[in-house]
Formats: C-alpha cells, structure tokens, sequence
C-alpha cells in the first residue's frame, strides 16, 4: 500500500519535484555508498595496523628470548636490561588486551598500552574501534583468543628470567641451574610461534573476508544506486512520455477535426494540466468551428432561402457567389455565371446612354453619388428583359470589399402598379361622381327638413289658434278634466312649435354662406342684451375677459352663444345665483372659447350624448327644452372647422369648450 | 269573466301622455293599481323593491304589465332595458313589458325583437282595443 501511494505520490508531484526527489535519492544513495567505503577504508586499515602490531610484537618477543639466552650465558646484566626494554612491547600490548577485555574499558589507557607496544598512534584509535566493532566476528575473536594466549604464554617469560635474574646473581651461580631455566624457555617460544602465526593468519584470513564482504556491499551499493537510479529515471520519463504521447495522439486527432478523442489525464502534474488544458481547447476549439459552421451554414441557408436573387461581387465586378434563386430568374447554370462580369446579369436604362458598364453605377451607388432611383433591367439567358429592383450592399471582408446585389424581378409588381394606377383614377372619378351626388342629396334633405318644417307651422298655427278659442270661450264651463285637456292641448301645440323651429334654426345653420368679422365682446353685449329678463330673473352674473375679433358667420355664433350661455343660468342650482365665466385662448390655428358656471355639472357618462340632437337629460317639468340646443352649438363649432366638448364635476358645475378656426375666405 | 290585473305600470317622461294612459286604463278598468314613472331611473327604483335580496313578501303592487316608452331624457328605454335584464333575475313573479313608442323606424322593432325582456313592441298612441288586444295576447288566461 505505501509502495502504491509512493508511486502515486510520484506521479501527481510536479516534474521539478520528480527531479528534485531522484537527485535527493540518488545522493543520498551515493553518500551511504561513501560511508560504507570510509568505514571500509578504515576497517582495512585497522586490521593492517593488528598485522603491523603482530610482527612488532613477535619481534620483541624474538629480541627478548634471544636476549634472555643471552643473558644465561653471559650473566651480564645489560642483557637483562635489554631482555626487559622488549618485554616492555607485549606489556603495553597486555595492558591494552586487559583493558579492552573490561566491562567498561577506560580507552585513554588502552591507547597508552597500543603506544607502549610500540604501535604507530595514528593506528591506535582505528586498532582499538575494530577491537571493540567487531569483536564478535569469529575471525576477530579467534584472534584475540590467539592473542590472549599468547599474551598469558609471555607473562610467564617474566617469572623465568626472575627466576634466572635470582640465580645469576647468587653468590654462586649453578650453571646448571641456569641450563635448567633457560630449557624452559624453548617450550614456551615455540608455543608463541605458533599463536603468533595464528594471528597473524587469522587476521589475514579476516581481512580477506572483510575485503571481500565491503567489495560485495559496494558492489550492492552502486547497483542499488544505478538501479534505483534508473527506475526513477524509467518512471518518471514514461510518465512524462506517456502524458506527451496522449496529448500528441489528441493533437493529431484533433488537426484530422476528429474532437472526440480527448488526451486522457494519467496525472496531475504539469503534463496532466497540460492534458486537461489540452482538452479544454480542444472543447472551445470544437465549439468555435461548429459555431462558425453553423453561421456558415445559416449564411448559406439564408443566401437560398431569399426570395430575391443574390449575387455577391467583388471590387471588379466579377460575379463571386449567386443562391439557386439567381438561376431561376436568369436561366442560367452556376457555372455559367460565376466569374463573369456583372453585365451579364443587368443593365442600368436609366443611364444607359452614358456607355459606361453597370458596374460603374453600381460603384457610383455604393460611393453615395447616386442620389436618384436607378432603373434596372435583368437579361436572362434568352436575352429576354425584365425590369428588377436591385439593392446594393458593400460587405467589408479582409480581403477587400465585396458588393451584395439583391435582385428582385418586379414584372408582376411593375403591372400590378400600372392596375392599381388605373384602378385609381377609376375609383376617383367614381368618388367624385358619388361625392357630387351624396352633395345633392345632402342639399336636398336640408331642403325638405327646412321645408318640412316650414309647412308644418301651418296646420299647427291652425290647431294652436282654435285650441285657444277653445281656451278662451270654454275654459272653466264645462269640467275640470276639460280644462286639463285644454290645456295640454295647448302644451304640446306650443311644444310642437318650439321644436319646429329649433328644427329649422338647426337645419338653417350653415345657409349663411359668407363670412364676415365678427367683434366677440358687440356680440356678446347683444346676447346679453337679448337675455335680459332671464338674467335679471335668475340674478345671474356674467363676466367676460377681453373676446377677439375673429371671422366666422355671424348669426351661428350668435346663437352659440346665446345657446350656452342661456344653458348655463337653465342648469343652474336651486337657490344659487349663476355665475358665468368666458373666456377666449389663442391657439395655434385656432381660438378657444370657454363657458365655466357654477351649475348642476354633468355626470361623466352622459357629456358626450348631450350634443346629439333631442337627446335630453331631465324631463320636461325639471328643465324646459326641446334637446336641440347643443346640437346646434355642435354644427356650428364644426361649420367653423372647431369642435364643442364640455368638462364638468356633478353638483359644482360645467365648462363647455368650443374651438373657432379662423377663415382666411373673407 | 274578465279578472283584473294586480298593477299596470306606465312608464314615459311626459305629462299629457301619462295623463291620457292612465285615462284609458282606467276606462278599461282591466287593473286594480296604475302606476305612472316619469323617468326610467324612477321607475327600476320602485321595481327594485320587489327584488330577492330586498325579499318583500307583498305582491299586491307588483306590475303585471309595464308600458315602456323609448325617447326619454337622461336614460331611455333601451338603457332602461340593460339594467331591468339584471333585475328582472331577482323576482319571483312573472312580468310583461311592453315597448309603446312612436318611433316609426323599423330597427328599433327588431332590435325590440331581438331582446327576450321585451314581450311585445306597439306604436303611439295607447288605445282601449289596443289595451284589450294586448291583454288577450299576454294573459290570455284571464281574458
């Protein structure tokens, strides 16, 4: 599991990282790697200096026997001196063995006792390091064992030449107690001779072993370092080459336009985002060029599907593109269109005597200079004409300008517009005919409503008078109830006369045929005068600012406001004086004139009905009128170009607006 | 045997006409109550009484016959109608309206025609045989 991880860990590190992690690894590996030959180096050394040491001690030990025997014969004592200057060599060596055989040697000492064995002190600390290491390998201890022995067999060398010192210089020496002593010497030489070679041997035998188990670790060492080194260099390069591999096959994939094959991602290092990147290019790079294929493909489906015929030039005039609706109206085959010039196709007749090609019209067009509606013609394969209607666009590309021509073949609209000219002047005359006649009935009618209600007075004066002498001669003798239908006799007769001649003032309005200046403020006083006993009866107060001068016809405007204003003291409130306000405003081709009084107002519903003739808001015993009154007012407000509307709150009172366009007939 | 009728309602905005109406009711004696409205609004006041959600019991003055007249000031018959269509739904008796008018254009028949509130449409001026024809027509149970 830690390997999978380490691996892991290793793949999805960044490349430098990777780096950074093999360099450590591998000098880690080789530091270990000098370490261990150090230690080897030394080791080696060390086990020289015992050998070294081995062959020092012998020959002490040689020198003190040999002096020793020297001695025997010689009884002199400076041979002993000398015997005991050598014993001094394996007596440091002793110390050394003592204290390093010890729990807890004191390595101060030890060093001493290698010194005094006349040992270079250089080698001392390495000699007493491998004493202590290695003590357990066999080799070493069976030296020591070797050496110990042979240590103990020289300690005896010390009682015998005691013990020969002791004889020697008794007063009388026995040489033959001398022989005696110096016979248990060769034994002992002998003996050492022998654990000295094994010593020596074993120790050589060691270091041979040593030399071949370091030339082995080394040997491991570097091939751990060249395989680990190697390894890593493998993973960590396949691992880039494979993240490049993917990316290159996508890369190849994609200039091939195939965007499904997509770089897998095998890390997250560098190459993965990389890979990832990659494939987010890939993705956008994909739905740019559908995006662009699709505008390509609307462009195309657009240029077909046009009703007009379109042919894309350039700068020259040389035909680029044309839609299948060019083919049909030209007759001709794309091929047989594309590259020739513009005047294949159409020739401009507005011009056409200049001599210039089309092209120079359509150049002219798209500089502006061409003010004027162009005429065109289409030529078809045929050499047939037909008039088209063409618009001419610039299309600005990188390659320079390009000119789109739509073409529209307007033979069918060509004709329609000769129809429908000839259609119009069929319709104006008739309108004119009809107009005249709807004139002359219009005439007529007005003429029978004045005549009509002219000779209608007649019978009624006839019944109005006899009802009268009814009323004069009976009224009072015979009963009640014939005094009540004298007297609606006599009502409705003068009810019937007043709405007859409402009816013929409405229908006269307009008879007036010449427009004269009419001074507002003298016509005012006029019919302030004519209404004199009503406003004196209903205590009315009128006030008026200044009134202009306008031309109109003066016998309707009179009764405009004659009309409205008597309207307004009519409608007045139970027990509230009238007041009336008027007022005239300039506009810009018209005045205004307003009536405001504190009246019984309007509700909102009925202020268009009151001036539709005989449409009445009260009934006869409220108000007094033949519903007349502001019919007239309308068709006088209109027979002066204006119109009436009134504004008013129910129970505070009305304002009733006419507008006067001035003549300019007079 | 000739039964009388509850109530008659005359509704037109003048006088002498009313007074003439209500001459020729009464010769005919063919109702026990004349009413007389002087405008539309007038009389949809006094039949609103009679109305559900006002639940008066007493019937005695609820008109089984109403005269209608067209021209009037303020509202006229027609509007008359819009409102009487909305009310009408509300009573739990049966109602004659009759249209008399006189108006000679024939649209205003049809349209009286075209509208199921109005029963029957006559021309100015009421009369006896014209009150017992339409008495015949309408209540031909009693009559």
């Amino acid at each position: 599991m830690k390997r999978v991880s380490l691996f892991r860990w290793i793949k999805n590190v960044s490349i430098a990282k990777k780096l950074y992690f093999t360099v450590g690894i591998m000098a880690i590996l080789i530091a270990i790697e000098l370490g261990v030959l150090i230690f080897s180096v030394n080791t080696l050394s060390s086990v020289r200096a015992y050998v070294t040491g081995e062959g020092l001690w012998s020959k002490a030990q040689k020198e003190a026997v040999y002096q020793l025997m020297k001695y025997g014969r010689t009884h002199d004592e400076a041979d002993y001196e000398k015997f005991r200057e050598f014993m001094k060599v394996s007596e440091g060596d002793h110390k050394t063995l003592v204290e390093l055989g010890k729990e807890n040697p004191d390595l101060e000492a030890a060093k001493q006792g290698f010194i005094e064995g006349r040992n270079h002190p250089d080698d001392v600390e390495g000699m007493i390091n491998l004493f202590r290491r290695f003590h357990f390998v066999s080799y070493i201890s069976k030296a020591i064992i070797a050496w110990s022995k042979a240590d103990s067999l020289v300690r005896k060398f010390d009682g015998i030449s005691k013990k020969l010192h002791t004889e020697i210089n008794k007063t009388n020496p026995s040489q033959d107690s001398v022989n005696h002593i110096l016979a248990e010497i060769d034994p002992i030489n002998t003996n050492l001779t022998f654990f000295e070679d094994e010593f020596s041997y074993t120790l050589g035998e060691g270091s041979r072993w040593l030399e071949y188990v370091i030339l082995r670790l080394l040997f491991g060492v570097a091939l751990t370092v060249e395989c680990t080194g190697l390894l890593l260099a493998i993973t960590v390069s396949r691992g880039i080459q494979r993240g490049l591999k993917e990316i290159l096959l996508s890369a190849q994939a994609v200039a091939k336009r195939d965007f499904s094959r997509k770089a897998k991602v095998f890390s997250k290092d560098e190459i993965g985002i990389l890979a990832n990147n990659f494939n987010m290019m890939s993705d956008e790079l994909e739905r740019s060029i559908h995006e662009i294929e699709n505008v390509q493909q609307r462009f195309k489906n657009l240029l077909e599907s046009a009703p007009d015929a379109i042919v894309i030039l350039n700068d020259s005039g040389v035909i680029q593109i044309v839609n299948a609706q060019t083919e049909n109206m030209f007759g001709y085959s794309r091929s047989e269109i594309l590259g020739k010039e513009i005047d294949l196709l159409i020739t401009c007749i507005t011009k056409k005597k200049n001599g210039n090609g089309s092209f120079h019209h359509v150049l002219d067009i798209m500089q502006n200079n061409e003010p004027e509606e162009l005429e065109w013609m289409g030529i078809r394969k045929d050499e047939k004409e037909f008039p088209v209607e063409i618009s001419f666009r610039p299309i600005r590309m990188e390659e320079g300008l390009l000119i789109s021509a739509a073409i529209r073949n307007i033979t069918e609209k060509k004709l329609l517009e000769k129809q429908i000219m000839e259609i119009n002047i069929n319709l104006e005359k008739k309108v004119t005919l009809r107009t005249n006649e709807l004139e002359r009935k219009n005439k007529e009618l007005e003429q029978f409503a004045y005549v009509a209600s002219h000779d209608l007075q007649e019978p009624l004066r006839t019944t109005t008078g006899f009802a009268e002498l009814i009323r004069q001669k009976y009224l009072g003798k015979i009963d009640a109830d014939a005094d009540k239908y004298i007297s609606y006799i006599i009502q409705s007769s003068d009810r019937m006369k007043t709405l007859i001649k409402d009816l013929l003032d409405y229908s006269r309005i307009g008879r007036e045929t010449q427009a004269k200046k009419i001074n507002c403020n003298e016509l005012l006083c006029e019919v302030l005068a004519d209404l004199d006993g009503l406003i004196k009866e209903s205590h009315a107060e009128i006030n008026a600012t200044e009134l202009p001068t306008i031309l109109g016809y003066p016998t309707e405007i009179k009764q405009l406001f004659q009309n409205l204003i008597s309207n307004a003291i009519k409608f007045r409130q139970k027990d509230i004086a009238p007041r009336i306000k008027i007022a005239a405003e300039k506009n810009e081709q018209h005045w205004l004139f307003s009536f405001s009084d504190n009246g019984i107002g309007i509700e909102e519903k009925y202020l268009s009905r009151i001036f539709v003739i005989f449409q009445r808001l009260h009934t006869r015993t409220e108000y007094e009128g033949s519903g007349i009154g502001l019919a007239n007012c309308k068709k006088i407000a209109e027979l002066h170009n204006g119109r009436i509307w009134a504004e008013s709150e129910p129970g505070k009172g009305s304002t009733f607006y006419c507008s006067i366009h001035e003549f300019e007939h007079a | 045997m000739k039964k009388k009728l509850n109530c008659i309602l005359l509704i037109d905005d003048d006088e002498p006409t009313n007074f003439l109406y209500k001459m020729i009711v009464s010769e005919a004696d063919c109702t026990s109550e004349t009413l007389i409205a002087q405008s539309a609004s007038e009389a949809l006041n006094y039949l609103e009484k009679f109305c559900e959600k006002n639940s008066l019991e007493d019937f005695t003055h609820f008109p089984d016959l109403i005269f209608l007249d067209i021209n009037m000031p303020c509202m006229n018959g027609w509007e008359f109608l819009e409102k009487y269509k909305e009310l009408k739904k509300g009573f739990k008796k049966e109602t004659i309206v009759v249209m008399l008018s006189t108006s000679l254009n024939p649209d205003d028949v049809t349209r009286a025609e075209g509208m199921p509130e109005v029963a029957g449409f006559r021309h100015k001026p009421l009369s006896i045989p014209m009150l017992n024809e339409i008495l015949k027509e309408f209540f031909p149970a009693d009559y």
